[in-house]
C-alpha cells in the first residue's frame, strides 16, 4: 500500500514541479491579475495533493504530522505566491494554508469515517486511500492542463 | 421531512439557470471584479448545498457523493465564470473543486433539519445580493 501512494506522490511532485518550471520562464510576461489568480489556483491544489499523500504515509505520529503539514502547505504557497510581487505572496500564503489544513483532513476522514458519523463498514480503508489518491492526481491533473493553457489564450 | 430534502437540489438548480439567464443578458456590463466574485459564490455555494443534501438522503454512499458534488461544484463554477473571461473561469473552477471536496464531510458531521434550512436561506440570500449589487453597479 504505501508504494503506490508513494509513487502517487512522485508523480504529484512533478507534475508540479514542471508546471512551476513553465510558469518561472514566463513570469514576466504576468499582469497584476493573473499572478493573483496563478498563486491562488495553483496554491490550492498543489498544497491539498500532497499534505494528502504525506498525511497517508505518516498517519501513525498525528501531531508531528498535522503540523509538518501546514508548514508545507505554507511553504509550497511562498513558493508559488513571490513569481510577482508581495500582494500574491500574501494570497499564496493564504490559499496554500487553507489547502493544507484541508488536505489533512481529507486524510484523516478517509482513515477512520467515524470522526464524521459516517458508519464504518461501508467501505474498507484501502479502498478509500486509493480513491482519494487517484481522483486527487486526476484533478490536479485537470488543473495544471487549464492553468498553463491560459497562458495561449 | 427528511425524505422531502431532494426538492431542495432541484429549486437550487432552478434558482441558478434563472441566475445564469439574468447575468447572460447583460454579462457585457459586467467588470471582472465582480465577476470574479460571481463566480466564487455560485460555484461555492451550489457545490456545498448538494453535497449536504445528498449525504443526508444516502448515507451510505461516500464516494460516489463526492464525486458527484465535486462534478458539480466544477461546472457551474466555470460556467457562471466563463461568461467573463478566461482567468474568472479559473477562480469559479477552483472555488467550486475545493468546495465540492469538502462538502460531503461538512454534511456528514453536521446534519439535521435546522442545519440545512439555514444553509438553504444563506444560498437564496447570496444569489438575491448578486443580482442586486449587479443592478446596482451598472
Amino acid at each position: 500500500m504505501n508504494t503506490i501512494v508513494l509513487t502517487i506522490l512522485i508523480t504529484n511532485c512533478l507534475i508540479a514541479l514542471f508546471g512551476y518550471r513553465v510558469l518561472f520562464r514566463s513570469r514576466y510576461l504576468f499582469s497584476d491579475r493573473f499572478g493573483f489568480i496563478v498563486s491562488i489556483t495553483g496554491g490550492n491544489i498543489v498544497s491539498l495533493v500532497i499534505t494528502n499523500n504525506l498525511f497517508y504515509l505518516f498517519s501513525n505520529h498525528f501531531n508531528v504530522i498535522s503540523f509538518m503539514n501546514l508548514l508545507i502547505g505554507v511553504a509550497i504557497g511562498v513558493t508559488i505566491g513571490s513569481l510577482l510581487n508581495s500582494q500574491t505572496l500574501i494570497a499564496g500564503i493564504y490559499s496554500g494554508g487553507t489547502g493544507a489544513v484541508m488536505g489533512t483532513m481529507i486524510g484523516a476522514v478517509s482513515l477512520d469515517p467515524t470522526i464524521c458519523s459516517l458508519p464504518a463498514q461501508i467501505y474498507n480503508q484501502q479502498e478509500l486511500v486509493l480513491f482519494f489518491g487517484l481522483f486527487g492526481l486526476f484533478l490536479h491533473l485537470l488543473t495544471t492542463l487549464l492553468l498553463l493553457f491560459s497562458l495561449k489564450v | 421531512m427528511s425524505e422531502w430534502f431532494g426538492v431542495f437540489i432541484y429549486m437550487n438548480l432552478v434558482v441558478a439557470l434563472l441566475t445564469y439567464i439574468y447575468f447572460y443578458k447583460r454579462r457585457k456590463l459586467i467588470g471582472f471584479h465582480l465577476g470574479m466574485n460571481i463566480a466564487m459564490v455560485a460555484g461555492g455555494s451550489i457545490a456545498i448545498g448538494t453535497g449536504v443534501i445528498l449525504i443526508n438522503q444516502f448515507p451510505l454512499h461516500f464516494l460516489e457523493i463526492t464525486i458527484i458534488a465535486t462534478l458539480t461544484g466544477l461546472i457551474i463554477g466555470s460556467l457562471f465564470g466563463g461568461l467573463f473571461d478566461y482567468q474568472t473561469l479559473l477562480t469559479g473552477f477552483i472555488n467550486g473543486l475545493m468546495m465540492g471536496i469538502m462538502s460531503p464531510m461538512i454534511g456528514a458531521a453536521a446534519s439535521g433539519t435546522t442545519f440545512i434550512l439555514f444553509l438553504e436561506f444563506c444560498m437564496i440570500g447570496a444569489f438575491g445580493l448578486l443580482i442586486l449589487s449587479s443592478k446596482n453597479s451598472s
